[in-house]
């Protein structure tokens, strides 16, 4: 999240307790939009790290970090989300493995009215690592996002900004289309 | 008239005061007990018993205990103490007017009404101080206000300890003492007569109507009419007196006051009289008003629609998700054994988004809950871990439900999430409902993933069928391999027989690692189908996933010399079977593509690899018919003989110099058996000097002599 608001990775992460917002401004089709980017929960350095954005007023980006926390959020939390960002870890199958729980788990929750066309993004993250670490190849990945419904897929490095303002433009503008369909 | 527990005194216009015993059993019955004459000329026109201290059974005029009666008279108040048959007169007290009403408040304390107000008459101190005044605050601020001299003034004690002051239509409190409280005033439809308290109403007269207020809220409870009534006094019924009868008024039974409530859907007042009434304790007042709240709640979903704050109140109730799947008839707990057979509307769509809502966040609630349920270890506590996955079962088996009617495209994320759906409920709906991929999703979570590819199979087949096929590829993909080889193995030969290519992928597209043993199995199978398959397999294997065990590198080069044997034998001449012909543009045949294809393929890995067993491959050459010339296996037989070769060679060399190796030995052997030494008389020992004669000894290397001894001790 950071390196998305600030350009700036930092190894460091920072545990965070309460909301913590950042602003960060997109052009998406002439359009500026404002999102925001909240992470209201500690960090767990190395775990996955699915992300959350809601537009309503500005984009809201939640970023939700522990395992078992994510359900007991409750429904509130995701009820008007517009666009939902799956994240691992392509050194860690685990993490790839998780993922099909966390989309189920985030559609029973949000409970969006058209579950099969809701807009999700995955970040295949940490890709900056030498290539004999890495668990989840490329191929393997976007079969999943195949699967479920093309989900556009990036693979990204935070720490070295690779794909990381394509990937928030994509979000960005899939938030914005959930948001107007929904208007309609 | 004055009511003292089961005794009624009347006092009459000529002066007499008459008793009357009042038996509530067996029968109601009221009896004149005896008159009495009291020592005035003059009418009586108020009277009040108090209670006495001594007479707890409440016997109070004729027992030995002993009672105060006040009686008004013009403008004196007598008060007389009753002992046994004995009245005397204890006390005159003056007062400015004439008293039209008077009422105990204690032993030693009454409050006297006059036209101008309400006094509170201390007997002990024999004072008499106002304390409400009546007409005079609303004279000022009204004018003159006819009403308050015909309106009769009231006065009801509470057993709090307040006093309830009628002023005009309504009434005030006070404090025993006169001093106000803060409570609200007490309005009355009209100003009454009569105020009398009977837990938890206040009754008023007015005109020939009694009406039942609640004392917390002031609501009219009920309206009694009766003719020609001109009194009423309470305590612990409530008497009416008319010129010639004397009623008395019984409470309803106060839980058939609740259920009558109930019945005519008055939750909200059934819920403040239960406030009002005492219980024995405080948990039976709760759980009534948590009934009577359900039963509200009931009442709004059903016949209000009010959905969501019918279910905001059971949530609040914290009643149990069975409660509130219950107010939903088509998806009610049958708990009991019943078979309702009759039809039960479908609930309403918005209703059931409701529903959806609370379940999702039940589902929070008891996973937390269960978690510390687990956590605390205690297995005697209550609710059990297992209560709680009962209802854990119950709330996820109802949600599929909700789903299927409200939402179906959510059913796949909730039984592919962790969940505790009934499994026999969930597949009849889910089967009714033909969500066939929905239901082996459900399977595949209870890892019952021989019904799931049963299923699937089943359902390839049929004329309907639509991707289940691909389904059953993916599911078999996703299996755990090293557990379930043997059920996949089953279900594999039918979808590779139905579509070799795409069944070929619940292999080839499995990511996580897979031990030996199982591979060897999967090969084993696969082989005996067809060693194409095999070989796909391998090439996976070895290519895709980098294996590096020389077992599956020997596999591969026998599958390719199998698929090879048999090409030829499809080919088969008079002679034998033979080489099909080389591939020459597009007229060639299959068989013969994939024979060359092959060929080239064995040449090529034969080549590569570096860590297949060349002798156990050699040992497959038998398996060649003799019909085929050794020329045409040229490439193949040249690199194993060459690696053979290379094999003899090398063990030649080792041989040969192990050869040398032992002729040297022999050799020094040789030369030093055949060295000799002569012993002679002279012969000394060339370390201590002394002859060495028939002694043991040692010759060094050096030709030097001496005793064994002298070598030895050096």
């Amino acid at each position: 999240m950071n390196q998305y608001v600030n350009k700036k990775f930092s190894n460091q992460y920072k545990a965070t307790i309460g909301a913590d917002f950042l602003t960060k401004e997109v052009m998406v089709d002439d359009r500026l939009v404002t999102m925001q980017v909240s992470t209201p929960f500690s960090h767990i350095p190395g775990h996955t790290q699915p992300v959350l954005t809601t537009s309503q007023i500005v984009n809201q980006i939640w970023d939700t970090a522990g395992q078992e926390r994510f359900q007991s959020l409750g429904v509130a939390f995701y009820r008007g989300a517009d666009c939902c960002v799956l994240v691992y870890d392509v050194n860690n199958v685990k993490s790839f493995e998780t993922l099909d729980s966390w989309r189920d788990e985030f559609l029973l929750q949000a409970s969006p009215r058209d579950p099969e066309n809701f807009p999700f993004v995955v970040l295949g993250n940490k890709i900056d690592m030498e290539e004999a670490k890495r668990q989840v190849s490329q191929k393997r990945a976007m079969t999943w996002c195949q699967q479920k419904g093309n989900i556009p897929y990036f693979e990204t490095s935070a720490k070295e900004a690779i794909n990381v303002e394509q990937a928030f433009q994509t979000i960005a503008k899939n938030a914005l289309q959930q948001e107007t369909e929904v208007e309609l | 008239m004055h009511r003292h527990l089961c005794r009624i005194v009347v006092g009459t216009t000529d002066s007499s005061l008459l008793l009357y015993s009042i038996e509530e059993e067996p029968s109601f019955a009221i009896n004149l007990v005896e008159s009495k004459k009291i020592p005035s000329k003059k009418p009586v026109e108020q009277l009040c018993v108090l209670k006495s201290a001594g007479a707890a059974n409440g016997e109070v005029l004729d027992s030995g205990g002993v009672g105060n009666l006040c009686v008004g008279l013009k403008r004196k108040l007598l008060v007389f103490e009753c002992s046994g048959k004995d009245i005397t007169m204890k006390r005159e007290i003056a007062i400015p007017d004439r008293a039209r009403t008077l009422e105990w408040v204690d032993r030693e304390k009454l409050v006297a009404t006059f036209y101008r107000g309400y006094y509170l008459v201390d007997l002990a101190e024999a004072s008499v101080k106002e304390i409400l005044t009546l007409g005079g605050t609303l004279t000022s601020a009204l004018g003159s206000w006819p009403s308050l001299k015909t309106t009769r003034p009231t006065v009801a004690c509470l057993p709090d300890g307040r006093l309830m002051l009628g002023k005009d239509d309504h009434s005030m409190f006070l404090n025993a003492d006169g001093s106000p409280t803060h409570d609200r005033e007490f309005q009355w439809s009209s100003a009454p007569e009569f105020v009398v308290f009977s837990a938890p109403y206040v009754a008023g007269l007015i005109g020939s109507q009694i009406e039942v207020r609640s004392l917390k809220t002031g609501a009219v409870v009920q309206m009694v009419d009766l003719p020609q009534i001109r009194s009423m006094v309470g305590s612990p019924n409530v008497l009416v007196t008319s010129p010639t009868f004397i009623w008395r008024l019984l409470p309803l039974d106060f839980e058939d006051q609740i259920e009558q409530l109930i019945a005519s859907n008055q939750f909200v007042q059934a819920q403040r009289l239960i406030e009002d009434l005492e219980f024995p304790t405080e948990e039976d007042k709760t759980a009534n008003i948590i009934r009577v709240r359900g039963l509200y709640a009931h009442h709004i979903f059903t016949n209000e629609k009010r959905y969501a704050e019918a279910v905001s109140i059971l949530q609040e109730l914290q009643a149990s998700p069975i409660d509130v799947i219950n107010l939903y008839p088509d998806l009610a707990i049958d708990t009991a054994e019943e078979e309702s057979t009759e039809h039960v509307e479908p609930s309403d769509t918005k209703a059931l988004r409701i529903l959806m809502d609370y379940l999702i966040n039940q589902r929070v609630v008891l996973a937390k809950l269960k978690q510390q349920q687990e956590h605390s270890g205690s297995y005697e506590d209550y609710p059990t871990v297992a209560d709680t996955v009962y209802l854990m079962e119950i709330v996820d088996t109802t949600l599929l439900k909700v789903y299927l009617r409200v939402n179906k495209s959510l059913v796949g994320p909730l039984v592919r999430i962790q969940n505790y759906c009934n499994l026999e409920e969930s597949e009849k709906v889910l089967l009714d409902n033909q969500r066939y991929l929905d239901l082996v999703d459900l399977y595949r979570g209870k890892a019952l993933h021989g019904k799931a590819l049963e299923f699937l199979q089943g359902r390839s087949a049929s004329s309907d069928a639509t991707s289940e096929f691909d389904k059953m590829i993916f599911y078999m993909q996703g299996m755990n391999f090293d557990e379930q080889i043997a059920l996949i193995l089953k279900y594999a030969d039918w979808v590779i027989r139905r579509d070799a290519a795409g069944g070929m992928k619940v292999f080839t597209e499995h990511y996580d690692e897979v031990s030996l043993p199982t591979k060897r199995k999967i090969v084993d199978h696969l082989e005996a189908l067809s060693p194409d398959f095999a070989n796909t397999y391998l090439e996976y294997l070895i290519w895709e996933r980098e294996d590096a065990t020389p077992e599956m590198h020997d596999r591969l080069i026998l599958s390719y010399l199998k698929v090879l044997v048999r090409d030829m034998q499809e080919h088969a001449g008079y002679a034998g079977p033979q080489l099909p012909k080389r591939p020459a543009g597009d007229q060639q045949t299959d068989k013969g593509k994939s024979f060359w294809k092959t060929r080239r393929k064995l040449a090529s890995f034969l080549d590569q690899s570096k860590i297949y067993h060349a002798e156990k491959v050699l040992a497959v050459l038998e398996l060649i018919p003799p019909t085929i010339p050794l020329s045409d296996l040229v490439g193949y037989l040249e690199k194993t003989l060459h690696d053979m070769h290379r094999n003899r060679n090398m063990d030649d060399v080792v041989k040969n110099l192990l050869k040398a190796e032992k002729l040297q030995a022999q050799g020094r052997l040789a030369f030093y058996q055949s060295r000799r030494i002569v012993i002679t008389e002279e012969r000394m020992c060339s370390k201590c000097l002394k002859r060495i004669s028939n002694t043991v000894f040692t010759v060094l290397p050096s030709g030097l002599v001496m005793h064994a001894f002298c070598a030895l001790k050096k």
